[in-house]
């Protein structure tokens, strides 16, 4: 199962997505010159996970921040690392899969 | 004196969802600017007591409230308030559930004012309102996206209600948080 998506679509803080291949909403964003596809929805409560200034994953519902390496929880005490797609990067497209 | 009077708005989401977000205090100093820090004094299933910073309309500053929920016997939540001058606030929040994905809170409003209030009823029922509309305009993106995540099978980090994964449709009180949040100081 993949998703593919126009390297156009992204913006400087990103291209997010609802994917029903994976039932979720995908986040791409465009790092230290790789891409990463994370799940969208903040793990605490669904909230929208944006790339912030300083390079964190951000979702302001709740202030809870993620960083772009290992994609833990920065400020709270929780564990889990953010739900992460592979992404395969073409010419003009990126392929993500789970 | 007493002033009576309702608000009422309509919401395309459940009735689990709109309760949520009345239950989540803790986006209340991320989300709305009229709050400041919240803090939990005392919660259980069904009742929870929390003191706030709440905004001083036009004014910068903010000063301490103490609010108190009841999660109702049938299911809404009402509201008690203290305030500045023996105010006495009284809210029901009654939500009705038009549709699983659609749902109207009724605010019922009662307040209880000391009589040299009463050349200022429109002014404080108009300044009510607009709070209630800031308020509102503010969580609602919480509560589509929260819907949406729902629909989309999102489990939350306690994995929503284990009894009931597919159908998240009861709220079991008080919503689970991390020990470090920032309700928790006074605990």
């Amino acid at each position: 199962m993949k998703e593919i998506i126009k390297k156009n679509k992204l913006k400087n803080n990103g291209y997010r997505f609802l994917s029903k291949v994976f039932s979720d909403e995908i986040y791409v964003v465009f790092i230290d010159n790789k891409y990463i596809a994370i799940s969208g929805f903040c793990p605490h409560f669904g909230g929208p996970l944006v790339l912030n200034e300083n390079n964190e994953f951000h979702c302001y519902w709740h202030d809870w921040k993620f960083d772009v390496v290992e994609f833990k929880c920065i400020n709270n005490n929780y564990k889990r690392s953010l739900k992460r797609y592979k992404v395969i990067e073409l010419s003009d497209s990126l392929e993500v899969y789970l | 004196m007493i002033l009576k009077f309702k608000i009422s708005r309509t919401v395309n989401v459940s009735k689990y969802v709109a309760l949520w977000n009345t239950w989540d205090h803790e986006h209340l100093p991320y989300v709305h600017k009229q709050f400041g820090n919240s803090k939990i004094l005392y919660e259980d299933k069904n009742v929870v007591f929390i003191e706030t910073k709440m905004k001083i309309p036009f004014t910068p500053f903010f000063i301490s409230s103490l609010h108190t929920l009841t999660n109702t016997k049938d299911n809404n939540v009402l509201v008690i308030d203290t305030m500045p001058f023996g105010i006495i606030a009284k809210l029901y929040m009654e939500y009705i559930q038009l549709s699983p994905k659609k749902t109207r809170l009724v605010n019922h409003y009662e307040l209880s004012l000391p009589g040299f209030f009463l050349p200022f009823k429109k002014i404080i029922i108009s300044s009510i309102r607009r709070w209630n509309n800031v308020n509102w305009n503010e969580d609602l993106p919480l509560k589509l996206r929260r819907q949406l995540a729902l629909d989309f099978g999102f489990k939350d980090f306690f994995g929503n209600d284990p009894k009931n994964k597919n159908k998240p449709d009861i709220l079991n009180l008080p919503l689970p948080r991390l020990r470090g949040s920032i309700l928790n100081e006074r605990n």
